[in-house]
């Protein structure tokens, strides 16, 4: 009966829908997103990285920041780097400049470096990025493996390398900017590792020489610097309570997570319990990570946990967590409640162990297919010898340490959410089987949606662009601006007929990298925002206007509706 | 004919008539490693594979060796192999899917769930199980297996924990604090159970007790190995020597110090600078009776701690101090139990010179402070047993009472200074040890009676009365609690029942003088 129905239709029926079902057919097979390093003008040419000398600093490789450092509305990158290994000396210092590349009209990016005069020679690590004078351009803090450097931003192109209190000669990682005290001005939280020692050697259970696990060396102490509001920062870590716990930090993001208003400060820290330093509204922090259920996974044991994606993955308003491990762990997924009790989901959420193999650094939330659901994209690569893969070519010496990258679809469920592994369908970003470090995510091409950047361990730099979304789908990036810089901590709803989004203004996420910080939502076929809520930092809130998809809009701190 | 001929071809090849290749996995960083002794077992491994590919005990064995020595990826095809020549062996299959969990969760399943039917009492392969079906979010089956661990390993509190892991993560916070509870009760010191604890309490409000798990949730674990008695297979494997210390850990942990002594003789040398490994021959040595080498090891620790540069890079002078107490401490009992009781009060002085005061108490790095207080406690109630072994009663009841400051819980430490007290006559000052111990061990009977003694001396004739007889309850032939009771009972007037008592203390002692002389005067006397 079926087929006879079938054949009745008339031919030019059948034209069109085999038509649209090739279009979903090439739709569905186009890669998600695409590499354009080298497209966008980024060298190739990087010499061959020499193999490691087995010195922790070398493994745990650099970070990159995708920000808009000359206020021309295009986002710049910033590539974080470090000395390669030199012959067998462990950490021989061989100079490798930061480098800043500057978009350009037509998209392409070009060195910069030398004219911003930004291109510092230490062994580099992450970045934060904020403007902590309030002066609408974005400064540069630099951690690195020895001390630290900061960077103001003079406002014409160039950057000053300044001693303003930020002193901190441990090991620096990840660092971010945030308002901690709600006094208006940033201030500034750098997570160490530890406390190495380049005479250590160790040993797997074959005897074979490795990298050393950091448990073998004493944790280090946080930082957290209060900006004074006169362009100088006065090192708050005793008062604040931060010394009384040391760590082997690798990630810290800041942000409100015990629904109390006021910036906490969450760290990864590697192999042993995460801190949540919950703010106490006095200047001082408590650290309660097992009492919000952060400091370990589902099992209550610890993870070697390295970068951090923040995002609200279940439209509950409250900010979820997810944090990448070791290989063998889970990456691990923190879903909040209301009560401020964060539960590890990971394996409700549809991961199914396929990311136990590798080992996680760079992650993120992104809704790269605008479809109003969160994603996740995360950067793996080893930091002990494992086999070596199919397809691996980084080098003799690193294809031991060489994996591929991951990314998951997000999706509703009759449960709740889960994510699907579509790294298939990203082949450019999945395939190559490299050992990557630092991960940024922002709208580099200015088309809606939210593309990448990479950095490997031998300090090359991979661009992707997104690809993915289907022209139906809508999209959103909303600027919250306080004191004329980004409201980094402020919490960024939109209200619409059929649902409510949320996202979070932040930079400093992900591992050792900055993120651009306007919050971008991805919205379905949902064309109209009824309104747009910004919960800030300072713990007011307002409302806004709504307004139609596809574009991207600021919100001034007072210039909404407080409610 | 052609057929014929085919399963010819088949069955050489099946029985290893015929040259074959056979595809041996190898780790892929063997140039890294420098060791002859374990190249040497990988190539003895690898060529009992090549002599007898059909064989399964020899490719399990060969992943044994590789997995032995932290090599998980080329071991997973040994074992894999192993399971399909030998399908109903019932380790292979194991190895293979506790191996698989941690990458391929699914197939882990597969293996474990088979294994399982030639096996289905083994408690760590209902775990594995478990914990791959709960990577996979199926929840229900976790359980089940979850269940099923529990019954036949009742005592291994990882069945609890993780049924209250799933507890929690179904909100179901209630069943999870029982649970969790059980999982304590089973090991106290399990840090994974006091970090769940500590988000049950918070879920249910109480802040104190999630503040309490949260503060015991921060020092690791202890004794929380799985109990699986086939990981020794894959142990014996081992030839390097992180696998010789960890074999002798484990023969420590079950008690078999003589092997564990063997295991840690290969290490030991001039060039061995590894304390921990110092430390545990150390103790295998002493509780081996074998006096002087443990004397003889621990000094060579300690030497190695107050002189070599590189040991002492490595630990915090916190750390090497109380390392040195420990030492100290060992030395102590090793003169104490060759009667050279001097030295041993010596050695106990030296091990309590390296506790930190009070007010640097605060940090001591990975150690619970409450074992860190624990030690040092029984530091002082070891100074005091010497003490009292030599006659210095006073001495040894200054330091039966440092100890208890220490650690005011402990039971031994009552007991002692209760007897060391009773030793000096000073009932008064016993009184309290000993009702501190009846409280906790109701089946002491020394502390009750000479309790029931000193309520006796105090004219408390019922509360006497009612200790002597919980000691005939507990020893009905305690001929002095009888004794005891009758005097009670005649101090009280009650002349039928003392009767009573002191004619059942001749029934076991017949012609005892006194008792016979009591007894005289409570017949003239009626």
């Amino acid at each position: 009966m079926t087929l006879t129905m079938f054949t009745k239709l008339p031919a030019i029926t059948l034209t069109v829908v085999i038509g649209l079902l090739w279009a979903a057919h090439a739709e569905t097979n186009k890669p998600l997103f695409t590499e354009v390093t080298a497209a966008l003008g980024f060298s190739e040419t990087e010499a061959a990285w020499p193999a490691g000398t087995h010195a922790l600093p070398e493994v745990i490789g650099s970070g990159v920041a995708l920000f808009d450092y000359n206020n021309d509305g295009a986002l710049d990158i910033l590539h974080i780097r470090f000395s390669p290994p030199d012959g067998g000396e462990p950490l021989a210092v061989a100079p490798a400049p930061n480098q800043l590349f500057q978009q350009q009209p037509d998209g392409t990016f070009v060195d910069v470096t030398e004219i911003a005069g930004i291109g510092h020679e230490g062994y580099g690590q992450g970045v934060a990025i904020g403007d902590v004078d309030n002066d609408g351009d974005v400064d540069v803090y630099v951690t690195n493996y020895g001390t630290d450097v900061f960077y103001r931003n003079n406002g014409d192109g160039t950057f000053a390398l300044k001693e303003v209190g930020l002193s901190n000669e441990a090991w620096g990682t990840s660092a971010t900017f945030g308002d901690y005290d709600r006094d208006g001005d940033l201030d500034l939280y750098v997570a160490n590792y530890v406390q190495f020692d380049p005479e250590m050697v160790c040993r797997g259970k074959h005897s074979a020489i490795d990298y050393c696990n950091p448990k073998v060396f004493e944790p280090a102490t946080d930082r957290l610097f209060r900006n004074n509001g006169d362009g100088f920062f006065t090192d708050v870590t005793a008062q604040a309570g931060i010394a009384a716990m040391p760590g082997r930090g690798l990630g810290v993001v800041c942000l409100d997570l015990t629904g109390d208003g006021w910036a906490d400060f969450f760290v990864a820290n590697d192999g042993e319990a995460n801190h949540l330093w919950v703010n106490q509204t006095d200047g001082t922090f408590a650290e309660e990570a097992i009492l919000h259920g952060l400091a370990f996974n589902a099992y209550g044991q610890p993870e070697g946990s390295m970068g951090i994606g923040v995002g609200d993955i279940n439209d509950d308003t409250l900010p979820d967590l997810f944090a990448t491990h070791l290989s063998g762990e889970t990456n691990t997924l923190y879903i909040a409640s209301n009560h401020s009790v964060f539960t590890d989901m990971t394996e409700i959420a549809g991961f199914a162990g396929r990311d136990l193999r590798w080992t996680g650094f760079g992650c993120g939330f992104l809704d790269f297919d605008n479809d109003g659901y969160l994603d996740i994209a995360l950067v793996n690569g080893r930091v002990k010898r494992g086999e070596i893969l199919d397809g691996a070519d980084v080098g003799e010496f690193w294809n031991f340490y060489a994996e591929p990258n991951l990314l998951f679809q997000g999706s509703r469920t009759a449960s709740g959410f889960a994510f699907s592994d579509v790294s298939s369908r990203a082949p450019d970003f999945t395939a190559p089987i490299e050992v990557s470090r630092g991960m940024a995510f922002g709208d580099i091409d200015r088309d809606g949606d939210v593309d990448m950047v990479v950095s490997n361990l031998d300090n090359r730099l991979r661009v992707f662009r997104n690809d993915a979304p289907p022209h139906q789908h809508h999209w959103l990036f909303v600027q919250a601006i306080t004191q004329n810089r980004n409201a980094l901590g402020a919490q960024v709803t939109l209200q619409t007929e059929s649902l409510t989004l949320t996202g979070y203004v932040l930079s400093g996420t992900s591992y050792l990298s900055s993120s651009e910080p306007s919050v971008h939502f991805g919205l379905g076929t949902i064309d109209k925002i009824q309104a747009i809520d910004v919960h800030w930092q300072d713990g007011s809130r307002e409302r806004f206007p709504g307004t139609t998809a596809n574009r991207r809009v600021k919100v001034h701190q007072g210039k909404g509706r407080a409610f | 004919m052609k057929q014929a001929l085919y399963l010819l071809l088949i069955l050489t090849n099946s029985f290893g008539f015929a040259e074959r290749n056979i595809d041996i996995p190898e780790p892929a960083d063997l140039d890294f490693v420098e060791e002859k002794i374990l190249l040497e077992a990988i190539k003895t491994a690898q060529e009992a594979v090549r002599n007898s590919p059909d064989d399964a005990e020899v490719w399990g064995q060969l992943g044994h060796v590789y997995l032995s020595h932290g090599w998980e990826v080329p071991a997973i095809p040994c074992y894999r192999r192993a399971s399909l020549l030998a399908p109903d062996e019932f380790g292979w299959l194991y190895f293979l899917g506790r191996l698989t969990k941690q990458r391929q969760p699914k197939e882990a399943v597969k293996h474990l769930t088979r294994a399982l039917t030639l096996n289905s009492e083994y408690a760590p392969a209902h775990l594995y199980l478990a914990s791959a079906l709960r990577i996979l979010g199926k929840l229900d089956a976790a359980e089940h297996h979850l269940q099923l661990a529990k019954d036949f390993q009742p005592e291994n509190p990882f069945s609890e924990l993780w049924l209250g892991e799933i507890a929690l993560a179904r909100r179901q916070v209630k069943l999870a604090r029982t649970h969790l509870e059980r999982a304590l009760h089973l090991n106290p010191r399990q840090s994974e159970a006091h970090v769940l604890m500590a988000q049950v309490a918070t879920a249910l409000g109480d802040k104190q007790a999630a503040k309490r798990h949260a503060q015991a949730a921060r020092y690791p674990s202890q004794y929380s190995e799985l109990a699986d008695p086939l990981w020794w297979d894959v142990l014996q494997a081992g030839v390097t020597a992180p696998l010789y210390a960890e074999r002798g850990r484990r023969y420590m942990s079950e008690g078999d110090y003589t092997r564990a002594v063997v295991e840690f003789e290969t290490l030991i040398s001039d060039a061995q600078k590894d304390i921990k490994v110092w430390f545990d021959y150390s103790i295998s040595l002493l509780y081996t009776a074998r006096h002087p080498e443990a004397l003889s090891a621990l000094k060579h620790l300690l030497s190695l701690l107050d002189k070599d540069i590189e040991v002492q890079k490595e630990r915090s002078p916190d750390e090497s101090a109380y390392l040195k107490a420990q030492a100290h401490n060992y030395i102590a009992q090793i003169y104490y139990e060759t009667g050279q009781t001097a030295a041993a009060i010596r050695a106990c002085r030296m091990a309590l010179q390296f506790r930190k005061n009070k007010t640097d108490n605060e940090s001591h790095g990975q150690l619970n402070p409450s074992d860190y207080d624990a030690f040092f406690s029984n530091v002082h109630a070891n100074l005091a047993t010497v003490y009292e072994s030599t006659g210095q009663l006073e001495a040894a009841i200054q330091h039966y009472q440092e100890a208890l400051e220490l650690v005011p819980s402990k039971l031994s430490v009552h007991r002692d200074l209760a007897g060391a007290y009773w030793k000096k006559q000073r009932y008064t000052a016993a009184e309290p040890h000993y009702r501190q111990v009846i409280m906790h061990d109701t089946t002491d009977v020394q502390a009750i009676y000479r309790l029931g003694l000193i309520s006796l001396t105090k004219k408390n004739h019922l509360e006497a009365i009612s200790l002597f007889k919980k000691v005939i309850a507990i020893e009905a032939t305690h001929v002095r609690a009888y004794g005891a009771l009758g005097v009670a009972y005649q101090e009280l007037g009650n002349i039928p029942e003392a009767i009573g008592a002191f004619e059942r203390v001749l029934e076991l002692e017949p012609g005892n003088r006194i008792v016979l002389d009591k007894l005289r005067e409570l017949h003239e006397s009626k």
